[in-house]
Order: C-alpha cells, then sequence, then structure tokens
C-alpha cells in the first residue's frame, strides 16, 4: 500500500521546507541585479517564504476541498499580478516582509486549526496575502533584463508550488492525512513566525 | 521564448530562411504568444456547436491584421492590444462562463486574430520574401491557437480526469496575471 510511502514523502518534505536558511528571494538590484525567466522562476522556489506561503494556500484549498481547491489557486495569481502592478508602479506598500511572513503564519494556522472557512472568506483571505506576495515580486520587475520572461517565471514558479500544496492537501483522504496536514499547517505557521521575528 | 536571444523577428528573409522566421516568431514574442493561447483555450473550452459557427473569426482575423500590416504598417500600441486582449481572453478562461453565444466567441477570436495578424506580420521589404515571410507568420500563429484549442477540448472533454479541466481555468489564471504585469509594465511612468 502506498500509505506509508506517502507518509514518508510529506514527512520528508516538510523537513526539507523547513530546514530553511536563508530567505535569499529579494536581492533584486542590490545583487547584481535580475534576469529572464530561470531569474523569475527561482525568486519564489529560493525565498522560503513565499514557498511555505505559496504551499500553503494549495493546502488550504485542498483541505477545504471543491471549490476552494481551484479557486484559491486561481485567485492568489491573479491578485498576486494586481500587487506586483503596484510594486511596478512604485506605490509603496508597508511591511511587505512582514505581510509575506505573516500570510505564512495565518494560513498555516488556518490550516493546523482545520478553519473551515467559507469559500468567499478563504478567497479574500488569500487575496490580501497575494498583494504582499506580489508586490515583492513586482518591484523586482522593471529592474529585470528580460521582465516578461521573468513574470512568465515567477508566475509559473507560484503556480506549481501551489499544486505542490495540493498534492500535499490530498492526503486528506488517507489514514492519518488530516493529522499530517493539520501539523503541516502548524510547521508552516511557525516558520512563519521564524521569518517575522528574523530567526531566519 | 524563455531564453533570451537576439531575434530577426519583423525582418522578411528570402526562402525557407524566412519561412522559418515568420512561423516561429508568435512563438518568441511574449504578447503574441500570451493572446493566442488564450484565445485557442478559450475555444477549447466552448460547446462543439458554438465552435463550429465561429471557429473561422480567428483565421479571418489573422488574414486581415497581416494584410492591413503589410499595407498600413504596424499602429503604435498593437502590443499594449494584444496584452489587454490576452488579459480578457484569460478571464474568460479562468471564469469558464457556459454556453456563450457564438457570436460573442466569434468577435473575440476575430479581435485576437487581428491583432495577432498585426504583430506577427514582417515589415516591408522584397515582396517575395515578405509574402514567404507572412505566410509563416500566419502559420505559426494559428498553430499556436490550434494546439490551445486541441489542449483545452481534450482537457475538457476527452478525459475522465475533470481536475484537467479546472487545470485549463489555472492556465487562464496565468494568463491574466502575465498580461495584467506586462500591461503594468507598459503603462509605467
Amino acid at each position: 500500500m502506498p500509505t506509508h510511502r506517502t507518509f514518508a514523502a510529506a514527512w520528508a518534505l516538510a523537513v526539507v521546507s523547513l530546514a530553511a536558511s536563508q530567505a535569499l528571494a529579494h536581492t533584486g538590484a542590490a545583487a547584481g541585479g535580475v534576469g529572464g525567466f530561470v531569474s523569475g522562476f527561482e525568486h519564489p522556489i529560493f525565498g522560503w517564504d513565499h514557498v511555505v506561503a505559496m504551499v500553503a494556500v494549495g493546502l488550504w484549498g485542498a483541505f477545504l476541498g471543491a471549490p476552494a481547491i481551484w479557486l484559491l489557486p486561481i485567485v492568489f495569481p491573479v491578485v498576486m499580478a494586481f500587487g506586483g502592478a503596484l510594486g511596478i508602479a512604485g506605490v509603496p506598500i508597508p511591511a511587505v516582509e512582514t505581510g509575506i511572513a505573516t500570510s505564512s503564519i495565518v494560513l498555516g494556522l488556518m490550516i493546523a486549526l482545520a478553519a473551515r472557512a467559507p469559500l468567499w472568506v478563504a478567497a479574500i483571505i488569500v487575496g490580501i496575502f497575494a498583494i504582499f506576495h506580489g508586490h515583492a515580486h513586482g518591484a523586482e520587475l522593471p529592474e529585470a533584463a528580460h521582465p516578461v520572461a521573468y513574470s512568465i517565471g515567477f508566475v509559473l514558479a507560484t503556480g506549481l508550488l501551489h499544486l505542490c500544496g495540493i498534492a500535499l492537501g490530498l492526503l486528506v483522504g488517507r489514514p492519518g492525512g488530516t493529522l499530517a496536514i493539520r501539523t503541516g499547517g502548524a510547521a508552516i505557521a511557525l516558520v512563519g513566525c521564524g521569518f517575522l521575528f528574523g530567526y531566519f | 521564448m524563455l531564453i533570451p536571444a537576439i531575434l530577426p523577428a519583423h525582418l522578411p528573409a528570402p526562402g525557407l530562411e524566412g519561412f522559418n522566421v515568420g512561423l516561429f516568431h508568435p512563438f518568441s514574442e511574449a504578447d503574441q504568444f500570451l493572446a493566442i493561447a488564450a484565445i485557442g483555450l478559450f475555444y477549447g473550452q466552448q460547446r462543439r456547436a458554438a465552435v463550429a459557427r465561429s471557429w473561422w473569426a480567428f483565421p479571418a482575423g489573422v488574414g486581415m491584421g497581416t494584410l492591413a500590416c503589410l499595407s498600413l504598417g504596424r499602429p503604435d500600441g498593437t502590443s499594449l492590444l494584444l496584452f489587454v486582449l490576452a488579459l480578457l481572453a484569460g478571464c474568460l478562461v479562468a471564469l469558464a462562463p457556459p454556453r456563450l453565444p457564438a457570436a460573442g466567441i466569434a468577435g473575440l477570436g476575430l479581435l485576437v486574430g487581428v491583432g495577432a495578424g498585426l504583430a506577427a506580420a514582417p515589415d516591408p521589404g522584397p515582396v517575395q520574401d515578405t509574402a514567404v515571410t507572412a505566410a509563416g507568420a500566419v502559420v505559426g500563429v494559428n498553430a499556436i491557437a490550434l494546439y490551445g484549442f486541441g489542449a483545452a477540448s481534450w482537457a475538457c472533454d476527452k478525459t475522465r480526469w475533470p481536475w484537467l479541466a479546472i487545470g485549463v481555468r489555472v492556465v487562464g489564471s496565468w494568463i491574466i496575471a502575465i498580461a495584467f504585469l506586462m500591461i503594468a509594465l507598459t503603462l509605467k511612468p
């Protein structure tokens, strides 16, 4: 039976996710500038504050079930683009990094507490945090050598991280799966706290 | 498309090279690729009866746009227009409204086709080279649309996995996001 292997994979991913060292996402122009697709793709992937939040969106959506399982991964990139547009336009949003860290905490707690929020509430929560994530990506976009490829890169990476979360969230149908997901949510919230209080 | 390179995008070239330049040009320009892929996905989501009555609009628009560009030149703002159309088509793909009228589907197809034709057509040059490059561009544009149509049609109708149809809608949201960012970047003061 695949159950134990599925558990092992999920726990391994959880451990790897928690073994984050340094959030390297927002080096931007100060580190020599950003480039094209690879740079954009790496931006959410190597920024663990982004990774845990994106996985949490997919995880929470899978936990809530249809239609949240697909609505949240649709709402997030759209609103993220709006936040990105604000970043491009130079509209300041206060405490972007705090908002990103808080997104992990809130979404992680939602999962850990098995909060079955109404669909519109979940969409609003996800949408609010998407603005912070989008702003962080968008602020670096005008400096990119190839802004189009950079945009495609980080949008794709974001979507794939959501898919990872959804895949993990499908464990809810397995024995012990709910406990595993809620534990993962707690871990995500803890990681968010680490970012918020500067431990990472 | 994702690997930056120098592209002789709009210059007509002789012979088969010219056809290839035109053919791959829409694949390498994000504004064209997004809009055309979005309209292809949109068509693929629609009912067969509606597609049967409206499929002609996109290739007709491509022809009209190509001829207009060759005759009158490419208007400023074509790229922005295509990103706006990509945003609109992406919204429709993500929302997947049921039972759209064929006239509306055709209208959107025509608009995107005209925009794609305007953008993909080569700059003026020797008549034969221009014609060959333009022919390649027309084939390339329609190929992208067909790929998108085929993928969405297969995902929505031909499989027993409903999550594939949802995946098409998620791709629509990605198109929205990228197009919106590109519009913001274009309009940035």
